[in-house]
């Protein structure tokens, strides 16, 4: 409603009106009050207010005003309420530094009176106006700034979410970074979403704008962050939007998917052999909100029937936090006594909750394979077996060979999760061979060498046809059988077991126990033995009783266990869970003689269990373990045939980092020995400590690194007669130095790695050992040198060599000698890009030679190429050369004495040769 | 007794206040469990998006645990995946923060933005993975070693037992492993590990139009144009 004010009016009130008005006004101004305002704040409204105390009753009141920009007055109306005429001049219009006003207040048609009374529109009130408190009201924030308006860039940064991004509802974080931003003002920041101001709920300081806005619709989103700098000028405001959704319940969710798919084509020569190999691999991930999905697949020439396969194909399918299935080839990891590191082609699923999961797999550890595509790799005809039948001829044996069963295994394990402080897991594996899964009859182009002690038939190389025609022409007869084939028999495994682990000191201290049982059959040819089996299998008399030895009278002997067969489990009754037969190890899990003596012990060493106990600490710079392990002769697991058996250790470590992580100290302990049986009369122990000792004080300093380990082996054996002195007492000795050292030169960065390491042995018997004792253990002493440079961002070599002296004992005669063999090593490699880093080439160059009299010298090359042939496209190209120097003797025929002896000329040769080519396409 | 409690307190605030470390770094994306361990000793909390991390906040996830977290300095990030505990440390300038993760063990892929005279370092128990700008995973496990897959440009490790170190590019595995060995080899695309937030592809464009009714369910309206 305000207007500006004319020059007319201004001159009609000023020359025509107030003379008169001062005159009736007179005693009417004291009963109209204004308090006039010296100060205000900048954009906030001002209220001026005149009181009535008397009977004086204005008609009408107006406001004037300007600020300190204007020329011109402005004018609002004023409205009387509660005794007071009040007239609003509104906060953006209150802009420092100043603001004049004055008050008309007209008493009837032609008398006013004015505030201030002498002369008011030329000497108005003033206000000063003050910079506003900061409180966080932002009312000009919503404005476009003009052209015109002072400004600042900001820098400030956005860190989340990314523009346009689409965000679960319960996932919206807001993150912008001042840091490093000079001159702003924390306290003047605004965050406005969708024109309503987040700014309270946000977390402002450190450089950080952290807000999480709470119940943001589904839907397009805007974000703008205002902010000043300490001068108070605006700085130029950033924006950006987003996308909210529903969790899970948005079924047109983005599909997002990406993958890669790769061509490789190798051929090689290694010593004549030529190799050559072509394969596609591709993977793909899929995912909606709720589904993710990986596929990888490889197809390669390499696949055979002969062999496992190459081929992989596997797809992984995970639905939320719950439930993933696993189908194809994968590789299973429940616990390391059970499965670990085996590929599995079959079905997994994994059905996961806070406080429960279980994990089934089932599927095939090995698949059949009939033979091995050569001669004798599928049957062999054994010879010396060769009968001379009744009635004239010969009976033949065959056997086969070259075969491996279906293996099939299925694992479970359920767990349980206590408020993520107490873990237990039970398990279970069942693995068993097929042995229907391998045929007696295979293709007929398997062959196999009739030799000359098969009489009667011509010797070579016969198919099976071919050998039944040969055999019909000699009038003999083939022993064939149908299974108990020598090429291998179908064995059967079960395990089970349990782990368990918890915490202590707020998560940073862990202990773990793991307990675990197998049972093992090596020869299921003939499935589970029956009760009378077992009864002589056990005891050697069918009496119905186990456990029963009798002497030649009949009589018992001993302290009999007596155990009646009907009583005990029938093994026929439970052949699908494991086939008990004698062939089964252990046949008795523990030894119940020692039982009785010492339970527990018996129980902990049973010769086919295995534990562990571990207790790790992960402390901010110190990091412990303690660890006791052991693991049975004859504990056997399908899923992971890598474990050592028949050891038993305890081990003892701690990590300290210092000095902000750049100084590490590593001391750790080992003990181990095979002791588990108390059959073991002569175990080996070995003791083992070591000492390391690491500095890298930070990037472009030289880094230093030391460990020492010292290895003690002791095996007693009191008496060994005439044989070989088997007897050990020795200590080894490594040590390993490496400094690593990088430097600058002319713009070049650089970087030289030193390492020594020693390795030196010790026997400490050595004066007890009868003359012409050689102590089976070579010490070597070795020296490299790298040089790394980066000459420019697109250009790097490196330039390595090495020499290993190896220190090896040899007899003359009933002497010992060391025998000092080197080795040298050379290498320079180079590395370079070009175009925008769209092509690089690779080289690299190194010899490799030998001191000793064979006095081999290896060349060896390596180059290849990289193009990004397109965005998504990439060509590699590589090749690799490696010649050896062959020593040829010459004897001359006609040489004279002057000639060294057994000169020689040496001829160079290729060794192996290579060439590879790739195409990766990634969408 | 109540007195001394308040001593407590007091002192422990202003302990809190003296020793906390400068915040450097902000979780934006946090799924299934992951916890923030601060003070000494460390006491964890659970993380949430939005929460701010100090110089020496040690940061571990569960078994279905994944965390974001990105720097404020230069906006480098970090994707931590399951059953991972770390520390981030970072000394800051006035402009820059030079910043150091301390692995324990677990899988982290980091996206570090070009760094200006300033330090990017990774350590695990077995090696050392210094970064100027890059991308890459980092699979560490301080029983067997380490393991780096190189995404983008180029990061050197270094392995802390023999101090030797290799340059691992884009394309490449780089091994480093607790007896001493550091060696490379083309990345076999079966071990990338899959990043739950990683940045999707699509093809063409879409425009979406996000409708909710009275009951709170929600309709999307999807157009798809190239």
């Amino acid at each position: 409603m305000n207007a500006q004010i004319t020059g007319f009016i201004r001159r009609i009130i000023t020359q025509y009106i107030l003379p008169f008005s001062l005159v009736w006004g007179a005693s009417s101004v004291d009963e109209l009050y204004h308090k006039p305002i010296q100060t205000h704040p900048s954009g906030e409204n001002i209220i001026i207010t005149l009181s009535t105390v008397g009977n004086v009753l204005p008609i009408e009141g107006t406001v004037y005003y300007r600020t300190s920009t204007q020329h011109h007055f402005q004018e609002i109306p004023m409205r009387f309420q509660n005794a007071e005429w009040k007239g609003i001049i509104p906060g953006e219009q209150v802009v420092a530094p100043a603001l004049e006003y004055l008050v008309i207040l007209w008493m009837n048609e032609t008398d006013v009176i004015a505030f201030p009374r002498e002369n008011p529109f030329d000497t108005p009130y003033r206000i000063i106006i003050t910079p506003k408190e900061r409180t966080r009201q932002f009312p000009n924030r919503g404005k476009t700034l003009s052209y015109f308006d002072e400004t600042v860039e900001s820098n400030m940064m956005i860190l989340s979410p990314e523009q346009g991004e689409t965000l679960h509802r319960d996932q919206v974080v807001i993150a912008v970074s001042f840091f490093g931003v000079m001159e702003l003002d924390p306290e003047s920041i605004q965050i406005v979403i969708d024109e309503k101001d987040f700014t309270d709920q946000a977390e402002i300081g450190s450089g950080l704008i952290s807000l999480v806005p709470k119940k943001l619709k589904p839907g397009n989103h805007i974000i703008t962050v205002f902010a000043q700098n300490i001068h108070g000028m605006e700085m130029i405001p950033i924006k950006w939007n987003f996308n909210v959704v529903k969790y899970g319940l948005d079924i047109t969710d983005k599909f997002v998917y990406d993958g890669s798919l790769s061509w490789y084509l190798s051929t090689e020569k290694v010593v004549g052999n030529v190799l050559n190999i072509s394969e596609v691999t591709g993977k793909i991930n899929g995912s909606l909100n709720w589904i993710n999905t990986v596929s990888n697949f490889r197809m390669t020439t390499r696949e055979t029937p002969y062999q496992q396969s190459y081929n992989r194909v596997s797809s992984t399918i995970k639905m939320g936090e719950y439930l993933t299935v696993f189908a194809g080839d994968f590789y299973p990891h429940l616990s390391s006594y059970l499965i670990a590191g085996r590929r599995i082609r079959g079905l997994g699923v994994s059905l996961s909750f806070p406080w429960l999961k279980l994990d089934i797999i089932t599927g095939e550890l090995n698949r059949a394979v009939q033979w091995r595509g050569d001669v004798n790799q599928g049957y062999t005809l054994n010879s010396m077996l060769t009968e001379v039948k009744e009635g004239g001829g010969y009976t033949y044996f065959l056997d086969r060979t070259g075969y491996t069963f279906t293996r099939k295994i299925d694992t479970y394990r359920l767990s349980l999760n206590y408020k993520s402080t107490f873990h237990f897991g039970l398990y279970f594996l069942k693995s068993a061979d097929e042995p229907g899964s391998v045929s007696q009859r295979i293709p007929s182009e398997a062959t196999f060498t009739v030799d000359t002690l098969a009489t009667g038939i011509t010797p070579g190389d016969y198919t099976f046809s071919e050998f039944q025609t040969a055999l019909a022409a000699a009038n003999g007869t083939l022993n064939f059988p149908s299974s108990k084939w020598s090429g291998g028999n179908p064995e059967d495994n079960l395990v089970i077991g349990f782990d368990t682990k918890t915490y202590f000191d707020q998560r940073q201290i862990s202990a773990e126990f793991s307990w675990n049982l197998s049972l093992y059959n090596r020869n299921i040819w003939d499935g589970a033995m029956s009760r009378t089996e077992m009864d002589t299998t056990l005891d050697d008399s069918l009496d119905g009783l186990i456990g029963v030895q009798y002497d030649e009278h009949g009589l018992i002997t001993g302290t009999p266990l007596m155990i009646d067969t009907t009583l005990i489990l029938n093994p026929v009754a439970y052949e699908g869970i494991f086939t008990i037969n004698p062939y089964m190890t252990p046949l008795v899990p523990f030894d119940y003689m020692s039982y009785e003596k010492h339970p527990i012990a018996t129980i902990i060493n049973m010769p086919s269990s295995a534990f562990h106990f571990r207790l790790n600490g992960r402390y901010p710079g110190n990091s412990f373990h303690l660890e006791y392990r052991q693991v049975g002769p004859e504990f056997v697991s399908f899923g992971n045939p890598y474990f050592t058996g028949n050891i038993r250790e305890f081990t003892i470590g701690d990590r300290l980092t210092m000095l902000d992580h750049k100084l590490i100290i590593n001391l750790n302990y080992k003990y181990q020995d095979n002791k588990i049986l108390r059959s073991e009369i002569d175990p080996l122990r070995t003791y083992t400590f070591a000492f390391g000792v690491t500095l890298i004080p930070g990037q472009n300093v030289p880094s230093f690194t030391l460990n020492v380990h010292s290895i003690n082996r002791n095996k007693d054996i009191d008496d060994f007669g005439d044989g070989m002195d088997m007897r050990e007492q020795s200590r080894t000795s490594n040590a390993l130095f490496s400094v690593n050292l990088p430097f600058e030169i002319v713009k070049t960065k650089n970087t030289l790695t030193i390492n020594y390491n020693t390795v030196n042995n010790t026997d400490l018997l050595s004066e007890r050992r009868h003359p012409g004792y050689i102590f089976p253990k070579t010490d070597t002493k070795t020296i490299s040198v790298n040089i790394t440079n980066r000459i420019s961002p697109t250009l790097r070599t490196i330039f390595n060599a090495f020499q290993t002296e190896i220190f090896l004992p040899t007899a003359i005669g009933v002497a010992t000698a060391i025998d000092n063999v080197k080795w040298r090593s050379m290498g320079f490699g180079i590395h370079y890009a070009m175009f925008n880093n769209k092509i690089r080439f690779m080289g690299n160059f190194s010899t490799l030679s030998s001191s000793d009299s064979a006095g081999l010298n290896f060349l060896n090359g390596k180059m290849g190429c990289e193009v990004d042939i397109w965005k998504n496209v990439r060509l590699r190209f590589a090749g690799n050369l490696q010649l050896n120097e062959n020593h040829l003797d010459q004897t001359d025929e006609d040489e004279t004495e002057n000639e060294p002896e057994n000169p020689s000329t040496s001829t160079w040769e290729m060794n192996t040769s290579g060439l590879q080519l790739s195409i990766n396409y990634t969408f | 007794m109540c007195d001394k409690n308040k001593w407590i307190f007091f002192l422990t605030l202003v302990v809190g206040v003296i020793f906390a470390g400068d915040k450097i770094a902000v979780a934006t994306k946090v799924f299934g469990k992951a916890e923030v361990g601060r003070n000494n000793p460390v006491v964890y909390s659970m993380i949430k998006p939005g929460t701010i991390l100090s110089d020496g906040d040690r940061v571990r996830t569960g078994s279905t645990g994944f965390v974001t977290v990105i720097f404020i300095d230069d906006k480098s990030a970090l994707k931590i995946k399951e059953n991972t505990e770390l520390e981030i440390t970072g000394i800051l300038s006035a402009t820059k923060i030079n910043k150091q993760i301390n692995i324990d063990i677990g899988t982290l892929r980091a996206t570090v933005e070009k760094q200006k005279n300033t330090e990017f370092v990774i350590r695990t128990p077995t090696s050392v993975a210094s970064v100027k700008g890059t991308d890459f995973w980092l699979i560490s496990d301080p029983f067997t070693g380490d393991q780096l897959i190189g995404l983008e440009g180029t990061v050197n490790l270094l392995n802390l037992l023999t101090g030797v170190s290799i340059d691992v590019l884009a394309g490449y595995t780089g091994n480093s492993t607790i007896d001493g060995a550091v060696n490379d080899s083309e990345t076999d695309e079966a071990t990338i590990p899959d990043d739950p937030d990683e940045a999707e592809v699509e093809s063409g464009s879409e425009l979406r139009i996000y409708l909710e009714g009275p009951d709170g369910t929600q309709k999307v309206i999807l157009i798809q144009y190239q």
